[in-house]
């Protein structure tokens, strides 16, 4: 089980090394999916949905390298949410704009009931946890073999015993707790490199 | 069932699941669990599926068996692809959308009128094409802004602006400008085509190059340089990659002027994406301090290096990693590397690398004749010797030595402060003409330097001054009463938004903002509302201090003087107000020595009143942030900048190449021998005069003996006999001796330190 890389320095920071490739598809692959899934909670369709997460993506991107968040003022996706927010008001104020223009009194009526910030938050929060921990399981799973994380899930997240995975996979009682042990601790320190303050 | 005695106990199970247990045991225990089921089924009900993060993965599901999100995939391919802002992509047919087909098979498409053959280069800034002008019946190369940095307007303003600036260098090792067009708001450059490879495939192909070689690349480079600084233009990113060798002509063109501040301009990254890698920068770039063209020189010395050994001289994993080498370590010697490199090659390149700027050679031109003198050596070495390496220049006169910087060279021995002088000299009285010189030579006329800008007018303000905050293009505007900033209610971000001054701020100095509050409604909560005024430390996290003049929920008008210091890693804020009446005025900044004092003056007053001090360290002042300032409310904001002043003994505002700057230019520096004889004629006439006068000067402010005069006044205390003040160096504490104590050493009472007695505070005033 060679196959799992050290320990790297956060995300955010690796992001800002020009040299590091990786941070940046890294980045992607754990804020698109939040972006998108939000903005899909908010009612937006599947394109529109897709079309602001590129905007934030791209917005955030630049500030990121330029340093312009500060780490100081809190979390990193508290202050994407704040971006989020102002474009998704941005995309209702031009759908309500149409929806007016329009005359389709059931869409404006539906922009209105916009849930309050408090919720707006709290399915942030609950999109962020999701969004974190699949991305984590993404990546911990693309460095291990199949068996290995199989091994894992059937272990760990579906309480078989090991007795039982091992002789399934053709490996021995003791890999199968070893590969539970390794890809929880991988998956730890994921969301640990990510974990902000 | 229950485990056996002989079964390992939980301690031996972490140990071998953490990979902590030594080989032999390992086997054992692999060997025990395989055959007992008691031991399995402990390992099944481990906590291990307790775990917290377990039920969150156990909630979310299997990554293999989530539902497909087809319009997300597409998304995350296009970012991965398109817009990242790190990696290069090669060049495919989608990078060259903006091409128009072409009526030649043979050609990949046009560009206005230009016939573009092939791809000859490509970088994070954008493609280099070949191309044919049918106009001109010549070939060119033709530079395109990727479109990540034509997104930027201002990325689009700067590079049309620099081209034209490098346009205007004509120079036998300068690639030719011939223009910069634009085709559907893609602006791209035209230059001069060199047939040949560049200086970088020449050495990854030979390796080290011939000393003669070396340094005749070495010279052209420098003469190609000293005309561009001659035109106040600084390359920023001289490398092999950017010096071109024409074929057959033994001659080096440097292409690429400017083109790598742009970069910044997107803030695509901190560390070089031009090429992907910093080995070649200066060590003020690489901390992103101000440059002047002294950092051209150092990169000249790297590719000097880089010709003698066949490697950059700072290598590193990663851009982070070279950037500390650049700014942090002396690279390793050269001639260990080279046999064959001469001492005084060596020697030259070590100058040329000097850390501090001031310690390289001041100018190409002279790095040019000096290798053109090494030249003629190499070539008649026993009719020729070689030339003597100049002195390092000891003390540098920075004002003159920056051709691409017209700050006006102000003395700060104006009249008020000569005043200051001769009037503390007669209020110490008994002091002799000695005690004078002394004073003038410690605190003397300093070659001072000024920057000046005003606001008012409408223009644009020249590139020192960079936008800040995200949505600064839309917020901030010049008018024909000062720069705009206006934040409306309910902003998403609270981040401040203005301008940042980029300059390198050095030893004492005073900066003063002209500013009006149009409007800041009294804010929930939060610091405040309204106008800030920040500088920072060379080092970003060390010292900052900021004056405000804002709006408070609770106390209302108010100046908020807040000094940010981090130690230990841990930022620690101390936050100060003062009442404030009027809502518009000038905030100032004056560091005297460690010592940095706030102050104030209302509306169209001059009368700057002390708010604060703090110790802000000596270390040069690199960014002067004015902008709008809301904290964390969400107030409307409405502020005006009218015009900022500094005046500091050393002073490199990284201008850019237009300096619409009204520097106001004092005379020349005056002699202290100058000041010194006139201060001992003052002294003999003052000493009459003011005596009495200082007497009087102070018993009328007797009441206000804790606030000096904002502008000019006698210092307090002195051998009149009233008390001296004076603050402990070692602590800061604020410390008073008999007036009889001066020269004498007391014991503070806080650090318990023995503290000399000053004969005389300094002045506070600031002028």
């Amino acid at each position: 089980m060679a196959e799992i890389p050290p320990t790297r320095a956060s995300l955010l920071l690796r992001l800002r090394d020009a040299q590091d490739g990786e941070a940046w598809r890294e980045f992607v692959d754990l804020y698109a999916p939040l972006v998108y899934g939000y903005a899909r909670k908010q009612g937006l369709q599947d394109a529109d949905a897709a079309d602001l997460c590129q905007d934030v993506l791209r917005a955030v991107a630049g500030a990121v390298g330029r340093l312009e968040y500060d780490p100081r003022r809190g979390a990193f996706r508290n202050w994407l949410f704040t971006v989020v927010r102002h474009k998704l008001s941005n995309w209702q104020a031009a759908q309500a704009n149409r929806a007016q223009a329009s005359g389709d009194s059931a869409t404006h009526q539906l922009l209105e009931q916009c849930p309050a910030p408090e919720g707006m938050e709290g399915e942030w929060e609950a999109e962020w946890e999701r969004r974190l921990v699949a991305w984590a399981c993404e990546q911990a799973r693309r460095q291990v073999s199949d068996t290995t994380w199989q091994a894992f899930w059937r272990t760990a997240v579906e309480g078989q015993p090991g007795k039982q995975i091992a002789a399934d996979l053709g490996l021995t009682v003791a890999a199968v707790y070893h590969a539970r042990s390794r890809i929880l601790a991988r998956l730890k320190e994921l969301v640990g490199s990510v974990q902000e303050p | 069932m229950p485990a056996s005695l002989d079964c390992p106990g939980a301690d031996c199970w972490d140990a071998l699941f953490g990979d902590t247990v030594a080989p032999e045991q390992r086997e054992r225990y692999e060997r025990h669990l395989e055959s007992c089921p008691a031991c399995q089924e402990r390992l099944d009900q481990s906590v291990e599926c307790r775990d917290e993060l377990v039920g969150l993965v156990r909630q979310v599901g299997d990554p293999t068996t989530l539902p497909p999100e087809p319009a997300l995939a597409e998304v995350l391919d296009r970012l991965h692809e398109v817009t990242s802002p790190i990696s290069v992509a090669a060049v495919d047919a989608a990078d060259l959308y903006f091409l128009r087909p072409g009526e030649r098979p043979d050609l990949l498409g046009t560009l206005g009128n230009y016939e573009v053959e092939e791809v000859i280069g490509q970088g994070g800034m954008g493609v280099v094409l070949k191309a044919f002008d049918p106009a001109l019946h010549r070939l060119v190369a033709i530079k395109v802004m990727a479109a990540a940095v034509a997104g930027s307007a201002t990325a689009r303003k700067r590079f049309t602006r620099e081209a034209q600036a490098a346009a205007a260098v004509f120079h036998d090792h300068v690639v030719t400008v011939h223009g910069v067009h634009e085709a559907d708001g893609l602006p791209y450059l035209v230059m001069q085509y060199v047939a040949g490879e560049s200086l970088q495939a020449r050495i990854d192909r030979t390796g080290p190059l011939d000393v003669v070689e070396i340094v005749r690349i070495g010279m052209q480079t420098a003469a190609g340089l000293a005309a561009a600084h001659a035109q106040g233009l600084i390359h920023r990113d001289i490398k092999p990659a950017n010096l071109l060798l024409e074929n057959g002509l033994a001659r080096v063109k440097i292409t690429d002027f400017g083109l790598a501040r742009m970069v910044d301009d997107v803030g695509l990254t901190q560390a070089g994406v031009v090429a992907g890698t910093p080995e070649y920068m200066a060590p003020e770039q690489a901390r992103g301090e101000a440059v002047d063209h002294r950092a051209d020189l150092f990169s000249l010395g790297s590719v000097l290096y880089a010709m003698c050994t066949g490697m950059p001289p700072f290598r590193g994993s990663s851009a982070v990693a070279v950037l500390r080498r650049v700014s942090d370590e002396e690279p390793k010697p050269v001639r260990p590397l080279n046999p064959d490199v001469p001492a005084w090659l060596e020697a030259v390149i070590t100058r040329l690398m000097a850390k501090d700027p001031a310690d390289r050679f001041q100018s190409a031109a002279e790095v040019a004749a000096l290798l053109e003198g090494y030249l003629a050596h190499l070539r008649q070495p026993t009719l020729i010797t070689a030339p003597e390496l100049p002195p390092s220049p000891a003390q540098p006169q920075r004002e003159g030595s920056d051709p691409d910087l017209r700050i006006g060279v102000a003395s700060w021995f104006r009249r008020p402060r000569r005043l200051t002088v001769l009037v503390l000299v007669a209020v110490v009285g008994l002091v002799s003409s000695v005690v004078l010189l002394g004073t003038t030579t410690q605190e003397g006329p300093r070659p001072a330097q000024e920057f000046f800008y005003d606001f008012r007018g409408g223009r644009q303000p020249p590139p020192c001054f960079m936008p800040l905050g995200p949505d600064a293009h839309d917020l901030v505007r010049p008018e024909a009463k000062g720069l705009r900033i206006t934040l409306p209610a309910d902003r998403p971000q609270t981040d401040p938004v203005g301008l940042e001054l980029t300059s390198t701020i050095k030893g004492h100095c005073e900066i003063t903002v002209g500013y009006e509050i149009l409007q800041a409604e009294r804010p929930k909560a939060g610091y405040g509302v309204g106008f800030e005024f920040f500088v920072e430390t060379a080092t970003p996290t060390r010292e900052g201090l900021g004056l405000y003049r804002v709006v408070r929920a609770k106390e209302g008008e108010v100046y908020m003087v807040s000094r940010n210091t981090t130690e230990n890693g841990k930022r620690q804020y101390k936050q100060k107000y003062v009442p404030a009446a009027s809502r518009s005025g000038w905030l100032r900044l004056t560091r005297t020595g460690t010592e940095a004092t706030l102050l104030a003056a209302e509306a169209d007053s001059d009368d700057f009143r002390e708010l604060c001090r703090y110790d802000l360290g000596a270390e040069d002042l690199t960014r002067v942030r004015l902008t709008a300032y809301v904290g964390y409310d969400r107030s409307a904001v409405d502020v005006r900048v009218l015009d900022l002043r500094i005046r500091a003994d050393g002073l490199v505002v990284d201008q850019g190449l237009d300096t619409p700057m009204a520097s106001e230019a004092g005379g020349p520096t005056r002699s202290s021998g100058w000041l010194a004889a006139g201060g001992i004629i003052g002294l003999a006439v003052l000493l009459l005069l003011l005596i009495p006068l200082g007497v009087w000067f102070r018993a009328r402010r007797g009441g206000r003996a804790g606030k000096a005069p904002p502008q000019d006044g006698p210092a307090e205390g002195g051998a009149t006999g009233a008390p001296l003040h004076f603050r402990c160096p070692a602590c800061g504490k604020n410390l008073t001796a008999k007036a009889g104590a001066a020269g004498k050493k007391v014991k503070c009472p806080k650090c318990r330190q023995a503290v000399l007695v000053p004969a005389v505070k300094a002045g506070r005033s600031s002028s």
